[in-house]
């Protein structure tokens, strides 16, 4: 990318590193301990509609985020002026905001680890850069016609192929130094079922490190047939149901649950699993490992949002709450022995690193999918749930969403339900799983996680 | 500068060019454990181009605003072809007022006084009660300038200032963890948060956790709802403002496709998008294509009367251009957005309303919501509920779910109180997210499916 600076006449030009490093020696006069974060990235976004091109975003943006910290007190700068005089203008900020916030015992930036960082392969394609726009658009379009080419899916109403090749690099006055390009590139379209007047959509996507590794058809396919499988639904009577929760379903609730295993949460009095560990929080089918190093995962890097090396942290194992999830500050704020687990995740270079997941992984268990429905027997199979955002709250840990699936009776699926809710909370859920399927996907939609589909005992449906 | 670039951007071929440029400075602050865990600030510089023909698009950013920048930005998205010649377009500058009148600018007063605003807010929540754990609060602010010019001769800059204090309390009692939230915000400067405003704002996020402590769970199955004023707004927003946006339509993914002058709601019912109401968190003095921010009548008297569009979709679909192409920042392509939106008021006191239900549910504060427009299916949160008993308020629920479908629950709405009020909130749509404002007055919804555990 960096011959590529053609844009950018007032950029420095090199690696995030050479940037990283330029940038710690300009800060020195801070008298602080800093940390730079250095983004270059190229991305690619091309939508199409009925057959045609509607937009491309063709883009390389950048920039840089700067953490100080100083007797306890941190402040962060980003910029997309990476010239010494835009740098400037954020330094002398930090100066005035490192007066102003308070003295927190536990800031900090992380020591350089004496181990070397991880080695990962596979994490840069080069068929993100070496594919044409031309082909790329052509995945896009093979989504789309897929689609389109099931009887009974009407319209498809957008399909974007997306990809960006990042390249970061965190540098401290700790001695961190720390470089990584990665790749990504996916593929998704929303289909649309029609008949006597009722319309339903269905999502599918398909996410890979290269364009090659996508399975375009395979996103229309999914997309056509979660459409037309919603045709008809109706509100089931409420009650206390067993559902089984699809794999893309039971992603978005345990991407939910994570935000209290968070070390931070617990810290601070926010997580219903403080002063839990060593104590059964789930069902002993429930192991939840979050896994920053895992082949498959588009969450793994070497190294987290401060530098610290990535790892695989068990958090749940057979239904026992074994660890949370740790950044520097976190860790040291527990004292002793306790480390960063490498979970200091970053947005982009505008943001402050924050506790988070990297892959969340829930291990599978036995059962194929009509397994999972024979031995419910009666009850819902829930494939899409709405509201996420604002329906879970990551404090109390309740749950209430407006869920979409199919009945399932006498051990098969029957008609679709919509337009009803299921509510429930953190325990509960984790408690009440009482079969894990044996088949895992990975969902790309609420972070990376990969996880297989569940049965919950005791979940309250509202609906007629 | 601009005008050799569009002339340059369209020499490939090509209907419109467009150049937008941004320059934006933020500032927040988080307190927690009370303590200024930390500040953040970012400026970004950066400008992009957007070439249409057609009906296709084709669109590039540069994190810059220098004049080589962005002319090799139009010859890359041109194509590099020279074979056209396009003349260079004659600019002619849009008059627009500005969103919101700054009566203390933030930029100029020191960052201590903005982190005395937070332990001010951290002091009156916890003073509230001793279940009071946990405090979350943070400042924002905004100052964003923007330019847009397009080979049309379209000229228009605006300058924004937006502040915002939001608050979250946690409250503990017999390890019943419950949480309350809210906001102070709009367009503007400092003046909006006044030490007295804020202890207020505090107090009643306090209050609203320690309330939710006392309350038992939310009840299932379908009953009558009366929602609150201000964010209860989140309701239209969701049930029907989305679905009114010009590219679900244009798209045949909304609802609300071909309903133009067909009677959605009862004769008592009005709704606007207003970008134009000074101080208003979605208001601007014109959109992100240039356009003047207007107030649009989206339904008159229980009659659909309008949809939201930008430049693009208002063309392709051959109807009025409202104002509202919005976006995140240089980014990001525009697309019809909400600013602020809002039921007009009626005339009954909501005492009066709630003392009309004999029984029902009280969703006095909604935190947040999600649709689906093509089918008008909708989800929106409840923070603070009670129960409705013989008329009057009667014990506090727990959060829970409304679910409904957008046409559907318009027409059940069958009382509107006189209590306008508008919050503000952030929206998210194609990874965009940007400031809008959501209100109501307090109304009532004759029947809704709330998803809550208890009966």
């Amino acid at each position: 990318m960096s011959e590529k600076a053609g844009h950018g006449s007032a950029l420095p030009d090199g690696t995030p590193l050479e940037i990283a490093r330029a940038v710690i020696q300009q800060a020195e006069s801070l008298g602080a301990d800093v940390e730079v974060y250095a983004e270059l990235s190229r991305t690619v976004t091309v939508k199409v509609h009925e057959g045609g091109v509607e937009s491309v975003t063709t883009a390389e943006p950048r920039g840089v985020g700067i953490r100080a910290v100083r007797g306890g007190k941190t402040a962060y700068v980003s910029t997309t002026v990476m010239e010494p005089a835009g740098i400037d203008l954020g330094l002398s900020g930090l100066r005035e905001h490192l007066e102003c916030v308070d003295v927190d015992p536990h800031a900090g930036l992380p020591p350089m680890e004496e181990k070397a960082l991880p080695v990962v392969d596979g994490l840069w394609s080069p068929g993100v850069g070496e594919t044409s726009l031309d082909e790329k658009t052509e995945l896009a379009l093979s989504a789309e016609s897929t689609a389109l080419a099931r009887e009974g899916i009407e319209t498809v109403e957008e399909t974007v192929y997306s990809d960006e090749e990042s390249w970061v690099a965190v540098v401290s006055t700790k001695g961190v130094e720390a470089e990584e390009r990665t790749t990504q590139s996916f593929v998704y379209t929303v289909a649309q079922a029609a008949r006597e007047g009722e319309r339903q959509t269905g999502l599918g996507f398909s996410a890979a490190r290269s364009p090659q590794g996508l399975d375009a058809r395979a996103a229309g396919k999914e997309a056509a047939r979660k459409a037309l499988d919603l045709l008809g639904g109706r509100p089931c009577r409420s009650g206390v149901y067993t559902v089984v929760l699809d794999s893309e379903v039971s992603a978005a609730l345990f991407a939910s649950v994570v935000q209290a295993l968070s070390a931070e949460a617990v810290q601070k009095g926010r997580s219903v699993f403080a002063g839990k560990v060593g104590e059964m929080v789930a069902a002993p089918g429930v192991t939840l490992v979050d896994d920053g190093l895992h082949a498959e995962g588009l969450s793994t890097r070497p190294f987290d949002g401060e530098g610290v090396p990535q790892q695989r942290t068990v958090l749940v194992d057979g239904g026992v709450l074994s660890s949370y999830l740790f950044d520097s500050r976190a860790a040291r704020r527990e004292g002793g022995r306790t480390r960063s687990t490498g979970n200091a995740v970053r947005a982009s270079y505008r943001s402050l690193p924050r506790v988070g997941a990297t892959n969340l992984v829930v291990s599978p268990g036995s059962g194929s999918m009509r397994d999972l429905l024979t031995r419910v027997g009666e009850g819902i199979l829930v494939e899409g749930v709405a509201g996420v955002h604002a329906g879970v709250n990551p404090v109390s840990g309740e749950i209430s969403l407006g869920l979409t699936g199919r009945l399932i009776k006498g051990g098969s699926v029957s008609a679709p339900v919509r337009e009803v809710t299921m509510a429930t909370d953190f325990l509960s859920l984790l408690k009440g799983v009482c079969e894990v399927g044996e088949e895992t996907r990975w969902v790309p939609l609420y972070g990376s996680v990969c996880a297989p589909a569940l049965v919950v005992e005791g979940v309250t449906i509202s609906g007629g | 500068m601009a005008g050799t670039a569009l002339q340059r951007a369209l020499r490939g071929g090509g209907d419109i060019a467009e150049v937008f440029a941004e320059e934006r400075y933020s500032l927040s602050m988080k307190l927690e454990d009370g303590r200024i865990e930390s500040s953040v600030t970012s400026e970004d510089l950066g400008s992009s181009l957007r070439l249409i023909t057609g009906s296709s698009t084709v669109f590039g950013y540069v994190d810059s605003v220098e004049e080589r920048a962005l002319l090799d930005l139009a010859s890359e998205l041109s194509g590099g072809a020279k074979a056209t010649a396009a003349s260079k377009p004659v600019l002619s500058k849009v008059q627009t007022d500005r969103g919101g009148a700054v009566l203390i600018d933030p930029y100029q007063v020191e960052t201590a006084a903005k982190a005395g605003l937070l332990h001010l807010a951290d002091d009156a929540a916890r003073g509230v009660g001793p279940e009071v754990r946990q405090v979350t609060a943070a400042y924002g602010e905004t100052h964003q300038r923007i330019w847009v010019a397009d080979s049309d001769g379209v000229w228009a800059s605006d300058d924004r200032t937006r502040v915002m204090l939001s608050i979250t309390v946690m409250a503990e009692r017999d390890g019943v963890i419950q949480t309350g939230h809210d906001t102070l915000a709009h367009h503007g400067g400092l003046e909006v948060l006044e030490e007295p405003a804020v202890a207020a704002l505090a107090a009643t996020a306090a209050q609203r956790a320690l309330t939710l402590l006392g309350g038992g769970p939310a009840p299932t199955g379908r009953m009558p709802v009366v929602l609150g004023n201000g964010f209860g707004g989140v309701l239209f927003h969701e049930a029907c403002g989305h679905g009114l946006e010009a590219d679900y339509i244009l798209r045949k993914s909304s609802v609300w496709e071909g309903k133009l002058g067909q009677t959605v709601a009862g004769p008592h019912l009005f709704a606007y998008d207003d970008g134009l109401s000074p101080g208003m968190w979605g208001s601007a003095g014109c959109d992100d294509e240039g356009n003047p921010c207007q107030r649009t009548v989206l339904i008159e008297a229980g009659v659909l009367a309008g949809y939201l569009t930008d430049r693009l979709r208002a063309d392709a679909l051959g109807i009025a251009l409202t104002g509202n192409g919005r976006r995140e920042d240089y980014r990001s392509l525009p697309y019809p957005r909400m600013t602020n939106t809002y039921f007009g008021p009626g005339e009954a006191s909501s005492e009066e309303l709630i003392a009309d239900t004999p029984k029902g549910f009280y969703a006095k504060s909604l935190s947040g919501g999600e649709v689906n427009p093509t089918t008008g299916d909708f989800v929106f949160a409840v923070e603070e509920g009670y129960l409705i008993e013989g008329g009057a308020v009667g014990r506090p629920v727990r959060g829970a779910t409304l679910i409904g479908n957008g046409p559907e629950i318009l027409k059940r709405i069958d009382a509107v109180a006189d209590d306008l009020e508008v919050k503000a909130g952030m929206c998210g749509k194609e990874g965009q997210r940007v400031p809008v404002g959501s209100g109501q007055p307090t109304v009532r919804i004759k029947e809704i499916t709330i998803g809550g555990t208890g009966t």
